[in-house]
């Protein structure tokens, strides 16, 4: 009762005053008829606090999003559930989802009346534009009575989080280096396929050839073991994201940084769908391994939330990549590199696993003049060739390039005319030098 | 019991579904309505209703243009100043000044005739008693004002969205009453218009709680924008309550007739004391006139007096001369009643005897107490009341009404000897009873003829009789209610010395300006004739007694009253010895009973010779604690009243909670006729009724006991706050109710078998027996009674929480089903008279025509 009184409103505050001056106006002038009024208008607070506050309404509430991860531009559906616990119905409750202002306006609602131990649903959408994670919630419920006197406020502090991930889109399948069936034409198929001994053993059965007797665990065990005989091999795929923002030209969801995480989101999609063991690191520091069966989700969160970074550098990319190499096939999303940069990144994996590079021109995301343009072209054909020369496909992206049109140039073998280009290069410019 | 069901997805923030022009349209009429109501009060000021036809016109059509506008989608402020420029138009033909352009359209000549009704009303206000008759100016001035506070409403409300301050002026209306009504304002359009206000409120909070979002009912279904918000029925709920408290609390409160103000403030009592004679509206000669005037005769006053010849009862003079006539001045001064008035002084001449009288107000709302001149004493009037010794009036200080007083006096009689007035001295100015009174208008003629009456009189007596006598109907003067009484012409008085036509009024009124013409004070004196009174007994005085006459000062004597109306046409005149009346024949002029010998009391001290009927008399001085002795012999009565009505209202719900149980379980056949129990009837049942022969009527009646005894037993849970699962078998619900009793296996038994019972009734092809199942039901109730703490059990007793339950959700639904009934009523009404609506039929008409 006493939290109803302090949220009288301010119509209901002056509703007691305006009682207050009455009432001793009545007194002063002894007007019973003025006094009518008085209470009148000092009742109508009182009775609205109790309307409002009589029943501590116990009420849950319950909030599912479907999906919890949606891609940019795509609904998602909130649903909440309301359910009175109490045995009395509640009044008219006056329902705020408190959305951050991204994924669009607050969604108000109004529930008339939920009856005793009943529930409700509703349901509404959200939809967000720019990647990222929101919160959704809390809700807040006001309680009002019917001449606006009073109004309650009151919280259910539960969150949920949206997580609003990059575009993905699908990608033709291409035979890829790193994939542990059939022949194709990788050359580095035999190094860029891992495995190791599956040294599980069962029991023996009737039937099984006793060849396959595992003898050092029938000795350990007393009985009769033998070897599994599936050797599970590993499609394995490291995934770099380049997150300078020097690397990086344009603003909001049309600058290249997004063209790249919506990129690494897609190839990493396709690549799990194709059976890889997809890990993915960031010069941002962050690596994330996807292991089953939730990794997918793990790298698409990571990309909902990447943003740009600033003072990293190529080094550490390299560097992370390094540590935990698991080798296979790298495949890496780049904005604009230097000589040196690419020097780092050629050091990387050496040992013949195939490395794509996704080398984005992220110039063409600017409107620049004719000169500036053709030295941007011309800065970015050095990029490119360095890259190829220390061992990287390049697959050259630019503005209004689809992922999906680009994507089978990643499966292409060595290029050969362009490697042989930029090697001729290389000759004629030692030879220049000499 | 979970109903869920999903409402539709919809956009998030999908908000102002209302179109905004029908939410205005609705609240403009809503507004308007509630003015409409508000301005109900005003009906105790006017004696008919034309006025409320006149501003139901004028608030409708102001209320449809302001609808008008509001649909042409015009800017906000557009429909106020339309309603602003309607109101004169809408005016104009109801008040016509003749200069309209085709009879509605105002033109200058008309805001002269508005600014003349205006200053008309003013002055009627001034001089009109309430409730009034339908007069032009004051129609006009309800009208507009009405029509203004129309518009503020509509400005609050619709056009700012603060309907809370459009309270304001329909306060400004409620006020008016109050203001002119001395006493309490009838509640009932109070409550209209506070209803009124209220709906006023609701409407707008629904409308924001509506616009607020997307509404969607308990069972997730989306409501739609024309269904009734369960707020309006909370909102009757919670307003009808509001309004009876309002209208109760107030009477409740004891006293609140004297404001604090006049009680601490005012000492004297000068000054604010006036407002209580004139100023409110109650004129005199006014009310005199209208009372003569009807023809219905009804009760005012009832005197009892043990004086056998008493002059007229006096409640008020006017000393104010215009040449209209007689008007009142303030009253002020003098003391409280509660301390004795000085007696009037001795003369030679002047015979005093002391009277008692008692009065009843029958039906006379006056500032001004009834009495006879001189009163000495007052009982059982409290000190509220003051006592002016000149004026000799008694008047309300703190604006009390006369109505419904009953109270007594004791008061001296004087009679003066015609050879002592004769001996009167002249008249000082320093004397303060020639104040005001010996003024007179300049008016030529009167002054002649004044001249000419006294002409050859030295005495101020010889000449007032003169005067006095003139009045004869020797002279022409007949007595006529049918002339225009004396608010009429200007020169009012004159013109009655012409045509000699008149009544009291305009008698009392031209003696007493010719008396001042001839250079005495003197005044009108209003009050009511004798009527039929017989010493001892009781008179009953009715508005046909009114009366006026004049007073004459002599000083050394005080007021001398003299009564020119020819007493032929006034029924109970007094005919004393020094004023015998001049339309009287010869022999009829002498005085009948003149000679208060026989009664004389030794002119003694007044508060030394109490009356022998009074009975309760408090020692001279306390009639702050004689105002109670009435009520103090009949409170025991009253509260013995009041205190059975609270039993019986606290009881209904224990008679109803007991009245369901006995019709539970006597109504149904308790099927005393035994009969074969059908083949292979159930052995446990059998057993659970041992001892009894087992009974079984027909199955629909066992199966309805059953149910029966099986709601009663819920019932008896509720009451003692036992939880009810509505899941539950019945079986289960059984058993959980016997585990937590005391009374061991008896009760178990009972519980199991009235589970069994229930379930069979519900489940089984043929119910069980009905075995004794109202013993058992006794036996678990007692059981469950047993274990209730006391106050669960008194609770269980007088508030069962289940007929509370039953009646809410009874209540709940009621007021529902009616708020939507009434919305749906409303918004098909709106709908048809839609606007909009009626233009697309015309447009389509028009198509059509054309194709």
């Amino acid at each position: 009762m006493r939290e109803a009184l302090r949220g009288l409103t301010t119509r209901g505050r002056s509703f007691l005053a305006a009682a207050v001056a009455s009432g001793l106006a009545a007194a002063l002038l002894g007007e019973k008829d003025l006094l009518r009024v008085a209470v009148l208008l000092a009742v109508l607070p009182l009775l609205a606090v109790w309307n409002v506050g009589r029943t501590r309404y116990r009420l849950a509430c319950g909030r599912t999003l479907e999906p919890r991860r949606v891609p940019v531009g795509t609904n998602a559906r909130v649903t909440l559930r309301l359910q009175n616990l109490s045995r009395l119905p509640t009044g008219t409750m006056l329902l705020e989802d408190r959305l951050p202002y991204a994924l669009g306006s607050r969604p108000r609602l109004v529930l008339e009346r939920l009856g005793a131990q009943r529930s409700s649903s509703v349901a509404y959408t959200v939809r967000a534009d720019v990647r990222g994670r929101y919160e959704i919630g809390p809700l807040v419920v006001r309680l009002t009575d019917p001449f606006g006197l009073c109004e309650l406020t009151r919280g259910f502090p539960s969150v949920d989080r949206l997580t609003v991930i990059p575009r993905v889109v699908p990608l033709p399948r291409v035979r890829l280096a790193g994939e542990y069936a059939g022949a194709g034409e990788s050359t580095a198929r035999a190094v860029a396929v891992h495995g190791q001994d599956d040294t599980a053993t069962r029991e023996y059965r009737e039937g099984d050839d006793l060849r396959r007797v595992h003898w050092r665990s029938t000795a350990r065990i007393g009985e009769l073991m033998v070897r599994r005989e599936e050797q599970p091999w590993e499609s394995r795929a490291t995934i770099m994201l380049d997150t300078r923002a020097a690397g990086h030209r344009g603003e909001g969801p049309t600058a290249s940084f997004e063209w790249a995480v919506s990129a690494v989101a897609s190839v990493s999609s396709h690549l799990r769908q194709g059976g890889y063991r997809v890990r993915m690191v960031t010069d941002a520091g962050a690596d994330i391994d996807a292991s089953e069966p939730v990794g997918e989700g793990d790298i698409l969160d990571h990309l909902a939330i990447a943003r740009p970074s600033h003072g990293a550098g190529l080094a550490k990319l390299a560097e992370q990549a390094r540590r935990h190499d698991m080798g296979g096939l790298v495949i890496g999303v780049f904005g604009l590199l230097t000589q040196p940069e690419c020097e780092l990144l050629g050091r990387l994996c050496g040992n013949g696993a195939t490395r794509v590079a996704f080398l984005i021109d992220s110039s063409t995301w600017l409107s620049l003049p004719e000169t500036s343009r053709t030295e941007a072209d011309a800065a970015f054909e050095v990029g490119a060739l360095a890259m190829l020369r220390v061992g990287w496909r390049v697959v050259r992206v630019r503005h209004g390039a689809k992922l999906a049109t680009l994507w089978p140039q990643a499966g292409q073998g060595s290029q050969g005319f362009a490697w042989r280009a930029a090697m001729a290069e290389t000759v004629t410019v030692t030879g220049g030098q000499s | 019991m979970t109903g869920a069901g999903t409402a539709a997805s919809s956009r998030a923030g999908r908000r102002s579904r209302i179109p905004l022009g029908y939410q205005q349209r609705h609240l403009t009429i809503t507004a308007a309505c509630a003015t409409l109501l508000a301005a109900l009060p005003l009906m105790t000021v006017f004696a008919r209703w034309t006025w409320l036809v006149s501003a139901v016109l004028t608030i409708g059509v102001l209320c449809g243009v302001a609808t008008l506008a509001r649909s042409a989608r015009l800017p906000l402020w557009a429909p106020t100043l339309a309603m602003a420029i309607a109101m004169p138009i809408v005016l104009a033909p109801q008040f016509p000044s003749q200069g309209e352009l085709a009879g509605f359209i105002p033109t200058g000549e008309t805001f002269r005739h508005f600014n003349e009704l205006l200053l008309t009303a003013g002055k009627d206000m001034r001089r009109l008693s309430s409730p009034v008759a339908d007069r032009e100016s004051l129609l006009f001035l309800s009208a507009f004002g009405l029509a203004s506070v129309a518009i503020i409403v509509d400005l609050c409300a619709v056009v700012l969205r603060r309907p809370a301050m459009a309270g304001l002026p329909m306060l400004a209306v409620y006020s008016v009453p109050v203001a002119i009504e001395r006493d309490s304002v009838n509640m009932v359009p109070f409550a209209l218009g506070a209803l009124g206000f209220l709906w006023l409120l609701v409407v707008d909070s629904i409308d924001r709680v509506r616009r607020f979002g997307r509404r969607f009912s308990g069972d997730g279904r989306d409501i739609d924008l024309w269904e009734p918000s369960p707020l309006a029925a909370a909102g009757q709920r919670l307003g009808l309550v509001g309004v009876v408290l309002a209208l109760v609390v107030p009477l409740t409160v004891p006293g609140m007739t004297v404001g604090l103000l006049e009680r601490f403030g005012g000492v004297d009592g000068i000054g604010r004391s006036g407002v209580g004679g004139s100023g409110s509206g109650v004129q005199i000669t006014a009310m005199l006139s209208g009372n003569l005037n009807r023809d219905r005769r009804f009760d005012m006053l009832k005197v009892q007096t043990n004086d056998p010849n008493p002059y007229y009862l006096r409640f008020a003079m006017a000393d104010r001369l215009t040449p209209k006539g007689f008007t009142q001045g303030a009253v002020s001064g003098g003391r409280p009643v509660t301390s004795a008035p000085p007696a009037p002084t001795d003369a030679p001449g002047k015979k005093r005897s002391t009277y008692h009288a008692s009065v009843e107000v029958v039906d006379l709302k006056s500032a001004y107490l009834p009495v006879y001149q001189y009163p000495t004493r007052f009982e059982r009037i409290d000190r509220s009341w003051w006592y002016e010794p000149n004026a000799s009036v008694v008047y309300s200080t703190k604006r009390q009404t006369s109505q419904k007083k009953r109270y007594s006096f004791e008061y001296a009689r004087v009679d003066y000897d015609p050879a002592a007035l004769r001996s009167a001295g002249a008249v000082l100015d320093s004397d303060p009873a020639t104040r005001n009174t010996r003024y007179t208008p300049n008016v030529p003629e009167v002054k002649r003829l004044t001249e000419r009456l006294t002409a050859g009189h030295t005495t101020e007596y010889d000449k007032v009789t003169a005067i006095f006598n003139h009045f004869s109907s020797d002279n022409g003067f007949r007595y006529a209610l049918s002339t225009k009484p004396a608010e009429g012409g200007d020169d009012d008085i004159v013109n009655f010395l012409k045509t000699k036509q008149g009544y009291c009024v305009q008698y009392s009124a031209a003696m007493s300006w010719m008396v001042r013409a001839a250079g005495f004070p003197s005044r009108v004196a209003f009050g009511f004739t004798r009527g039929t009174a017989v010493a001892g007994q009781v008179a009953t005085l009715t508005n046909h007694n009114l009366h006026a006459w004049t007073e004459v000062y002599f000083p050394g004597f005080g007021w001398v009253p003299f009564d020119p109306t020819p007493a032929s046409s006034v029924s109970g005149s007094a005919n004393p010895q020094w004023a015998p009346n001049p339309s009287r024949t010869q022999d009829e002029r002498a005085p009948s009973s003149a000679a208060p010998s026989a009664t004389a009391a030794p002119s003694s001290s007044a508060n030394g010779s109490p009356g022998a009927n009074q009975p309760d008399q408090h020692g001279g001085s306390g009639s702050a604690g004689s105002r109670s002795t009435t009520p103090a012999s009949q409170w025991p009565f009253w509260a013995g009243l009041g205190l059975l009505a609270v039993l019986a209202t606290l009881s209904v719900p224990a008679l109803a909670r007991r009245a369901t149980r006995r019709g539970r379980l006597r109504s149904r056949d308790w099927p005393a006729t035994a009969q074969a129990p059908p083949g292979g009837g159930d052995p446990g049942a059998r057993a659970a009724g041992a001892g009894e022969p087992a009974v079984v009527g027909d199955p629909e009646s066992s199966r309805a006991l059953a149910h029966a005894v099986w709601a009663e037993l819920l019932d008896t849970m509720t009451d003692f706050g036992i939880r009810i699962d509505q899941t539950e078998t019945p079986r289960a619900t059984a058993a959980r109710l016997a585990n937590g009793l005391p009374g061991g296996s008896a009760v178990l038994e009972s519980a199991r078998l009235l589970g069994q019972t229930e379930e069979r009734a519900r489940y089984a092809r043929s119910p069980s027996p009905p075995a004794d199942m109202v013993v058992a039901l006794t036996a678990i109730r007692k059981a469950i009674r047993a274990r209730a703490t006391r106050r669960a059990r008194v609770k269980a007793l007088l508030m069962p929480p289940s007929v509370l339950l039953r009646w809410r959700a009874g209540l709940t639904a009621t007021t529902g089903v009616i708020t939507s009934s009434l919305v749906e009523r409303g918004e098909a009404i709106a709908r048809m008279v839609s606007v909009r609506r009626l233009l697309r039929r015309t447009a389509r008409e028009r198509v059509d025509a054309r194709g």
